[in-house]
């Protein structure tokens, strides 16, 4: 889930909110008082230049690991879903037509494996043309609750993205 | 959708299937098929015994030894939906013990891809053809038929019979072996 908002003011904590980080979330099940972990950012350099001066307690390849992007936004999985239905359903209709034509229905299956391994290829990754429509998260309330310290802030879990 | 496993399954579940629905395509597409064809069947010589049957009571039964011909054309059999033939070879005929004996005396399998055109010439029997007692001896009219099973890739496998047989007389005496 990418942010509504830029980068990075303590919209940081705002993220952590949204249940949808859920690349990020099962490692900070732990105590919430490393930032890294809550950021889902939308590309990768972002995500490095928001660790705030903090040094990661883990080695560095984990750390890349897991604040690696996997998300898409509501509109880019609806994308990912019609494109991979349709090219997996094309490709069927292609081997059918084929396997019959050929009269080996070993053909069909090749042709039905093709298909699979184009649209794995196309919808796995999370790809830019997926995260063209992010959320637009509410803006910070000034309720006096930015002075408290980062590590007594409750986690609010949104219902929806569970 | 949110995460690469949740894609992951979702489009592995989605290919699988749409891969149920295309066997089931297959198999609707050939079910209907009629599979049998014209079967030419020749024997050329019959030879009858009388001996110790060891696998039953020990008393002597006739045992039959016939050499035939088979001449088929299984071309139009094969299908996308066709995985192998297994043709077998039966001998029918009726004693005053038993009203209908089926013997099987010989038996092939011909895979898609072998040479579908069949012409054997001369062919030894594989089995044995005994029969239980000496209904054999003098017998009028012993059937042989060749059938076969089509084995698909997906569906029902169904049991045909070639449309041709031959009816063949067996001798009224016994051979005699000499051993040297």
């Amino acid at each position: 889930m990418a942010r509504g908002g830029a980068s990075g003011r303590s919209g940081l904590w705002e993220t952590s909110a949204s249940g949808a980080a859920a690349i990020a979330l099962p490692r900070s099940a732990g105590p919430p008082s490393y930032p890294w972990y809550r950021t889902p950012a939308p590309t990768v350099p972002e995500s490095l230049l928001l660790s705030p001066g903090c040094q990661p307690s883990q080695p560095v390849m984990l750390q890349h690991l897991s604040s690696l992007p996997t998300q898409m936004d509501y509109k880019g999985q609806k994308l990912a879903e019609q494109m991979f239905q349709g090219i997996i359903l094309s490709s069927a209709i292609v081997g059918f037509i084929y396997g019959y034509v050929a009269e080996q229905f070993g053909w069909t299956v090749y042709i039905v494996m093709a298909g699979f391994a184009f649209s794995c290829l196309l919808t796995l990754p999370p790809w830019p043309i997926y995260r063209r429509h992010p959320l637009k998260w509410l803006p910070v309330q000034d309720s006096g609750s930015e002075d408290k310290k980062p590590g007594e802030r409750k986690i609010k879990r949104h219902a929806k993205n569970n | 959708m949110n995460t690469v496993l949740s894609r992951a399954n979702s489009l592995f579940a989605f290919s699988l299937s749409v891969m149920a629905a295309l066997t089931f395509g297959c198999f609707i597409t050939t079910a209907f098929k009629d599979r049998s064809v014209p079967v030419r069947l020749h024997v050329s010589r019959i030879m009858l015994k009388n001996v110790e049957d060891f696998t039953g009571p020990r008393e002597r039964s006739d045992l039959g030894f016939i050499t035939f011909d088979i001449t088929a054309d299984l071309e139009n059999i094969f299908d996308w939906n066709v995985k192998q033939l297994f043709l077998y070879l039966s001998a029918e005929y009726s004693t005053k013990n038993n009203a209908l004996n089926q013997v099987v005396l010989w038996d092939k399998i011909v895979l898609r891809g072998d040479n579908p055109k069949l012409l054997l010439r001369d062919m030894k029997t594989k089995y044995f053809f005994f029969d239980d007692g000496n209904g054999l001896k003098g017998n009028r009219n012993v059937t042989l038929t060749l059938s076969w099973n089509v084995v698909p890739n997906a569906g029902i496998l169904p049991l045909v019979t070639g449309s041709g047989h031959v009816s063949v007389p067996f001798p009224d005496t016994y051979e005699i072996t000499k051993s040297y």
